[in-house]
């Protein structure tokens, strides 16, 4: 399959990020059709999740942060349920491969570059000077600060890339000694199920990561330092 | 490694863009705003349920206050009546007490009276005896009658001599 020039296969990756896509919405929208103010499990469920990403995007950005709740909100449940469905066998992780979650850093790092300059107009480059710092030092603080901004999608992809692929690879190394040892396979076997509860907190954790570092950014952008 | 290979990229992108947008649009427009009314609407009841609480509870202490200005109210009143009858009764023991001493002062001046009336009547028989008794006397003992007169002025100068 093409477009033009480009191809854009229905791939692995591409059944996922549907099926990701259908498993949030589902969850989200079947999860809330009683809309009770008393919750059942399901509802309670959804909002909590909801809670979750909205106390985190209000404690790092306050109330200003509120309209870019729904933006937020999609970033952690696809990461999430990409990790998520990722741990589940046979399946395929699309947020172990670096040009999904570069995409998705690099749009973040553009969306809060535009939205500083927004907010602040020229004096966001001022971003790059941390207060107080004395003139002399300015020559080098100055290039290390823009380093380390521009690092910013680099650091933000590659963080959720390498922790996804190193956490599946050694999965799938780990257990090909499982058939390999015979009896003792059972002590890999052990392991690998250790691992797999791991693997889950991971999931778990670098959806977070991910979303706590956007809302830093988000505030960067807002309120500079 | 395919996570990394490039010939895959302009693929994934698309697919992340045609699943990642919808997513977002989807929770954005349809699902999020669901949970939000949900949590405004529980946080609105659980606000009017404390207000109708904080309500009731104001009442309830008016209700107390009334209650027991009523109390104070009842008790006062109890005491004034209580002094008031213990006021009255004490001016009644009072009066009777102050008839019955007058009547009893009447009774003992009246007493008085009629004992000096009758020391009085007692002193003069006295006198009367004496006279007669210092006539006789005189008469048995010097022999002849002193009359009356000479005795009475006898006795009275030995009465004022005694008295001297």
């Amino acid at each position: 399959m093409s477009l033009g020039d480009t191809d854009v296969s229905f791939t692995n990756a591409s059944l996922f990020m549907t099926i990701a896509m259908v498993l949030i919405s589902a969850f989200m929208i079947l999860g809330m059709r009683r809309s009770a103010i008393i919750p059942n499990r399901w509802q309670c469920a959804v909002e909590l999740s909801y809670e979750f990403v909205a106390n985190l995007l209000r404690d790092t950005v306050g109330q200003e942060g509120r309209k870019y709740f729904p933006f937020v909100f999609t970033l952690f449940m696809f990461i999430l349920f990409g990790n998520l469905l990722g741990m589940v066998p046979y399946s395929f992780t699309f947020t172990s491969h670096i040009i999904v979650t570069f995409a998705l850093a690099f749009i973040i790092f553009v969306g809060v570059t535009v939205l500083g300059f927004a907010k602040h107009g020229l004096h966001f480059f001022s971003f790059f000077v941390p207060p107080g710092t004395p003139l002399p030092m300015y020559p080098l603080l100055i290039p290390i600060e823009v380093i380390s901004y521009l690092s910013r999608p680099i650091s933000l992809s590659v963080r959720l890339f390498a922790n996804m692929l190193a956490g599946h690879t050694l999965l799938k190394v780990i257990a090909g000694f499982v058939a390999t040892l015979g009896f003792f396979g059972i002590l890999p076997l052990a392991f690998v199920v250790a691992l797999t509860g791991l693997e889950i907190l991971i999931a778990f954790l670098q959806a977070y990561v991910f979303t706590i570092l956007t809302c830093l950014y988000i505030n960067d952008a807002l309120h500079m330092h | 490694m395919p996570q990394l290979d490039p010939s895959v990229f302009s693929s994934q992108l698309f697919w992340l863009a045609l699943t990642f947008i919808p997513l977002y649009l989807i929770l954005w427009k349809a699902a999020l705003p669901r949970v939000t009314s949900v949590r405004e609407a529980r946080r609105a009841r659980i606000d009017a349920d404390l207000e109708k609480a904080a309500a009731i509870k104001s009442e309830a202490e008016a209700a107390l206050a009334d209650y027991e200005k009523t109390i104070a109210e009842a008790m006062a009143k109890a005491q004034a009546t209580i002094r008031e009858s213990a006021q009255s009764f004490a001016n009644e023991a009072a009066a009777q007490r102050e008839a019955l001493s007058t009547k009893l002062a009447a009774q003992v001046a009246d007493a008085e009276r009629r004992i000096s009336e009758e020391k009085n009547r007692a002193l003069g028989d006295i006198g009367d005896i004496a006279n007669e008794l210092t006539q006789a006397a005189s008469a048995r003992l010097l022999g002849g009658d002193i009359g009356a007169d000479e005795a009475k002025s006898a006795v009275k100068s030995i009465v004022a001599g005694g008295s001297r």
